[in-house]
C-alpha cells in the first residue's frame, strides 16, 4: 500500500508547487553558500594584512614554474613584506609602508616606487565584496589539503567575458590563501600559485626583511637619493582624460597624477575596478626618442594594452582578459574644455 | 630532458631527485609539467623534498640562515649528509653562475626595472600611428604637469621587440592601487618577481 501511494500520479498543481519549492530551496541554498563564501573572502582579506608569516610557494604561468618565498611582518613599526624568487635568477620585491623596492638583478635594475599615503594595506570593505555578486558567482566548494593544511575552496566565476575567474583554497584556520588559480572564459588556467609550506609566526626577525640580492645596501640608498623628487598624488587636479566606454561593472576608484620611476614628468593614472579585478590606465605625453609599447602584451594574469592617441601613450593593464584592457584603452579620450 | 624520468615512472629516490631537479630548473613542459605540478600538490613527501631542495639552493646562495629555524637547519644538515645528490643538483652550477652575474650587475645599478614581457603583436602601432599634427590642441587640454614634459613631437611606436624596462613601473603602481593587492596582499607582485626569472 505504501508503494502504491508513492507511485500515484500527482496533479499538475502539486507538480508546480513541488517545482516551486525546489527552486526556492535551491535559490536559498545558493544564496546562503554565496554569503558564506563572501564572508570567507573578507576573512582572507583581513588575514593577509594582519598576520606575520613565512611561506614558500610555487608560481606557474604557462610552461614557466618559479618557486618563491614570501616573508611578511606585522609589528608596532608597521608592515613589511618581502617576496623573493628562489629558483632561477635572484629577484625580489620589498614592500614597506613608504615604498616599494623591486630588485631585478638580471638586468642590473631597481625600481623604487614611493607608496601612496595612506597605503592600501587595509582589507576590502564589506560593501565592495557584496558588489562582487553582480559580476561574479561566488561559491563554496569542497575542502582539500594544501601544504599539509585543510583548505576551503572558494570559486569566483565571472558572469561575462570582461573578467577572469578564480579558484581559491583558504586555510581553514588562518584563512590565508594556500592555493589560487586564475582562469579565462574558456576555463584555461592563466596562472596558478600554491604554497608548499607556510608558517605563521608571532614576529619576524628584521634581517629576514632586508634585501639579499644587493650586496651593498649603501648603493641602494644612493640610488633612491638620485631619483627625481616625488610629488605623490596631486590632489584636486581635474582629470584630463576619461573613458567613454567602460566595460560593464567597472567604476573609477582612483584618479591621480604622479611620477613613474626614472621618468621626469607626471603621468595621469586612473584605476577602474569591478570590486575584484582592477584596471589601471596611464596616460603620458610622448617624448622624442620614446619607444612606446603599443598593442597587447601579457605578464601572467595581467594583460597590457598600449594605445597611441594624439601624441599620448595610453597604457592599460589589469588582471582581466585582453578584450577588457583593449576596450578601455581605445575608450580613453581627452576631457573637453568647458 | 630525455633522461628525466616521467612522473609516473618515478620509483627510486634518485628518480625523484632527478625529476624534482628538472621541475625546479623549469625543464619540464606541457603535460609533463602539469603532471609534475599535480603530483607536487598532492604528495606531501615530494613537497617536503621540494622545500628542502630550494632551501639548499638558498644555502648555496648564503641565505639559509635568514629563513630557517634551528630545527629545520638540523634536519637539513642531516639530509645533506645523507643525500649528496640533492646537495649538488644538476643545474646548480648554472644557478650559481646566474647568481654571481646578478650580484656583479647589481653593483653597477643605474636604471629602472627591467621586465621581460610577452609582446604578442603590434596591431595598434599599425593602425594608430602617432599624429604630430594634432598635438597642439591636445597639449592645451592636458594637465600642466604633463604638458611640461615636452613640447616636441611624439616618437614613432615600437615596431620591433619591446624594450623590457617599460612595464615594471606601471605594474608596481597598478599593484599599489589594485583591489587585488587589497585582497591578496603582496601576491600580485609574483608577476614581477616571477616573470623572466627563468630566462
Amino acid at each position: 500500500m505504501f508503494a502504491s501511494s508513492v507511485m500515484a500520479p500527482i496533479s499538475k498543481l502539486q507538480a508546480r508547487l513541488l517545482l516551486a519549492g525546489m527552486l526556492f530551496w535551491s535559490a536559498t541554498l545558493w544564496a546562503q553558500t554565496s554569503d558564506e563564501a563572501i564572508a570567507l573572502l573578507e576573512e582572507m582579506a583581513q588575514a593577509v594584512h594582519q598576520l606575520s608569516y613565512v611561506g614558500t610557494f610555487v608560481y606557474q604561468q604557462g610552461d614557466q614554474l618559479q618557486t618563491m618565498r614570501i616573508i611578511r611582518s606585522v609589528s608596532d613599526a608597521g608592515e613589511v613584506e618581502r617576496l623573493v624568487a628562489i629558483s632561477g635568477q635572484t629577484r625580489e620585491v620589498i614592500r614597506a609602508s613608504d615604498r616599494v623596492t623591486c630588485i631585478l638583478p638580471e638586468d642590473s635594475s631597481i625600481v623604487v616606487e614611493q607608496a601612496s599615503t595612506p597605503r592600501p594595506f587595509t582589507a576590502i570593505p564589506i560593501e565592495r565584496l557584496d558588489f562582487l555578486g553582480k559580476h561574479y558567482q561566488i561559491q563554496l566548494a569542497d575542502s582539500d589539503r594544501i601544504a599539509g593544511m585543510m583548505a576551503r575552496q572558494v570559486n569566483i566565476l565571472p558572469r561575462d567575458g570582461y573578467r577572469y575567474g578564480q579558484r581559491l583554497w583558504l586555510d581553514e584556520h588562518s584563512k590565508l590563501p594556500l592555493r589560487s588559480e586564475v582562469f579565462d572564459e574558456q576555463g584555461e588556467i592563466v596562472e596558478k600559485l600554491f604554497f608548499t609550506s607556510l608558517e605563521i609566526r608571532d614576529s619576524i626577525p628584521e634581517e629576514m626583511l632586508l634585501p639579499s640580492s644587493v650586496g651593498d645596501h649603501d648603493q641602494l640608498l644612493e640610488l633612491e637619493r638620485q631619483l627625481p623628487p616625488r610629488r605623490g598624488i596631486s590632489g584636486g587636479a581635474p582629470a584630463a582624460w576619461q573613458s567613454d566606454d567602460l566595460p560593464t561593472g567597472f567604476r573609477q576608484k582612483v584618479q591621480r597624477r604622479h611620477f613613474l620611476p626614472n621618468k621626469f614628468y607626471q603621468v595621469e593614472h586612473h584605476v577602474y575596478s569591478d570590486g575584484l579585478a582592477s584596471v589601471s590606465v596611464f596616460v603620458e605625453q610622448l617624448d622624442e626618442g620614446d619607444l612606446p609599447l603599443t598593442g597587447p602584451s601579457r605578464i601572467g594574469g595581467v594583460n597590457v594594452y598600449g594605445h597611441l592617441h594624439n601624441g599620448h601613450l595610453i597604457t592599460v593593464l589589469g588582471e582581466v582578459p585582453e578584450i577588457t584592457v583593449r576596450q578601455i584603452a581605445r575608450s580613453m579620450t581627452p576631457v573637453s574644455s568647458p | 630532458m630525455g633522461q628525466t624520468p616521467g612522473v609516473q615512472e618515478m620509483t627510486t629516490t634518485t628518480d625523484k631527485d632527478e625529476w624534482l631537479s628538472a621541475l625546479a630548473d623549469d625543464e619540464l613542459q606541457g603535460r609533463s609539467l602539469q603532471q609534475g605540478v599535480d603530483r607536487l600538490l598532492n604528495d606531501p613527501g615530494l613537497r617536503q623534498r621540494w622545500a628542502d631542495y630550494h632551501t639548499m639552493r638558498e644555502g648555496m646562495h648564503g641565505q639559509v640562515s635568514l629563513t630557517l629555524g634551528d630545527q629545520l637547519q638540523q634536519r637539513l644538515a642531516a639530509t645533506l649528509a645523507d643525500e649528496p645528490a640533492i646537495l649538488a643538483p644538476r643545474r646548480a652550477p648554472r644557478g650559481l653562475m646566474r647568481h654571481a652575474a646578478g650580484v656583479a650587475l647589481a653593483a653597477s645599478v643605474t636604471g629602472v626595472a627591467i621586465l621581460g614581457i610577452q609582446q604578442m603583436n603590434h596591431s595598434d602601432s599599425a593602425t594608430m600611428p602617432a599624429q604630430p599634427a594634432s598635438m597642439a590642441s591636445t597639449q592645451q587640454a592636458a594637465p600642466e604637469s604633463v604638458a611640461q614634459a615636452s613640447s616636441r613631437p611624439s616618437a614613432q611606436p615600437v615596431s620591433g621587440p619591446p624594450r623590457s624596462d617599460q612595464l615594471a613601473p606601471y605594474l608596481v603602481n597598478h599593484n599599489e592601487y589594485s583591489s587585488s593587492t587589497n585582497m591578496h596582499g603582496m601576491l600580485p607582485y609574483v608577476r614581477i618577481v616571477g616573470h623572466g626569472s627563468n630566462q
